[in-house]
């Protein structure tokens, strides 16, 4: 079990943050474009799931998985979107997201007032934190194979 | 619903193939494993999505309540009613939508079973089902049609646009000569 990496998005769609620990297979495209596709692919996926929703839907979309990897998806009010990729056997991330957005986009980001919001986010402390976090979970392990 | 989306997706391989771009596999293009498929499995908080797509990328789509199991199996049984009911029907022509009674009666069949044992749990029924029977219903009311319209619509877009077709199959594994019109790869 093990998480593969993390976007953050705001509400334009410009990627804020991204972190890799165990991806396998890179993109083939530039990191700009890949970034560009994850928010267009994760925007027609929340519209679509609106419409197709047979009830007014609460939270939205919340994760989708292939074959090798599990999406997690987790959106504020604010537009602020996280999204994690990890393996198939993590049951439900949003808690975990949710406290990554409150404990520490929040409070590293938001409340630091060097940091200009929708812009890649420069603070070095926020990175370690959030690398440290991750590694924390319960479902983290630096895959050996 | 299902019968809708047997339509949606055949249709979608003839008619819309020429638009589907190479290019177009995000899943699989965004995956930070190798090998990964299309969209197996979408959740949200009010429904999920399961789609099963089959060597010859045939999709089956089925909407369930998030709390509903055993939909892979209900997934391969439809398929194996479609192989059965569909496609050994000689007056069948692939790519078309499925009018066959046999079909609809033991697709109906399965989503009942799989329905009744959820249902023992007292969960509700699941989506795919309701639609399925309002679609057999030969009165559709003046609210039904649009609604279907929309869903099918949807459906379309989504499937065009969305990772559900995963990476670009060896797909067209000749059944019948009739299959001249499937884009060559």
């Amino acid at each position: 079990m093990t998480v593969h990496n993390l976007y953050i998005f705001d509400r334009n769609g410009s990627c804020l943050h991204y972190g890799e620990w165990n991806r396998k297979k890179q993109a083939g495209i530039s990191k700009e474009e890949e970034f560009k596709l994850m928010y267009g692919m994760l925007f027609s996926i929340r519209s679509f799931c609106s419409k197709m929703s047979p009830l007014d839907m609460k939270d939205g979309f919340l994760t989708f998985q292939t074959s090798k990897y599990k999406l997690h998806y987790y959106e504020t009010a604010t537009g602020i979107k996280i999204i994690m990729n990890t393996d198939l056997g993590v049951p439900n991330a949003r808690e975990i997201l949710h406290q990554i957005y409150s404990t520490l986009y929040v409070e590293y980001i938001v409340k630091n007032p060097l940091c200009v919001l929708g812009e890649q986010l420069s603070s070095d402390l926020f990175s370690t934190r959030l690398d440290l976090y991750i590694r924390a979970l319960p479902f983290f392990s630096p895959r050996a194979a | 619903m299902i019968k809708l989306l047997y339509h949606l997706v055949n249709a979608m391989e003839s008619e819309w193939a020429m638009l589907y771009c190479p290019s177009m596999d995000w899943t699989s293009t965004l995956s930070p494993e190798v090998g990964s498929t299309g969209i197996e499995m979408l959740e949200t908080d009010m429904f999920k999505l399961h789609c099963f797509q089959t060597l010859t990328a045939i999709k089956f789509i089925v909407l369930t309540d998030p709390r509903q199991s055993g939909i892979d199996a209900l997934l391969r049984k439809i398929y194996e009613i479609y192989s059965d009911f569909a496609l050994k029907n000689t007056f069948y022509s692939l790519e078309m939508p499925i009018r066959c009674e046999l079909f609809d009666q033991n697709l109906k069949g399965a989503l009942e079973i799989a329905d009744k044992a959820v249902s023992m749990l007292g969960k509700p029924t699941s989506l795919g089902s309701f639609l399925i029977n309002s679609r057999q219903t030969k009165e559709t009311t003046q609210q039904e049609r649009p609604e279907m319209d929309r869903v099918v619509l949807q459906l379309k877009l989504w499937a065009i646009n969305v990772a559900i077709m995963g990476p670009k199959l060896p797909a067209r594994f000749i059944l019948q000569d009739r299959i001249a019109h499937h884009v060559p790869n």
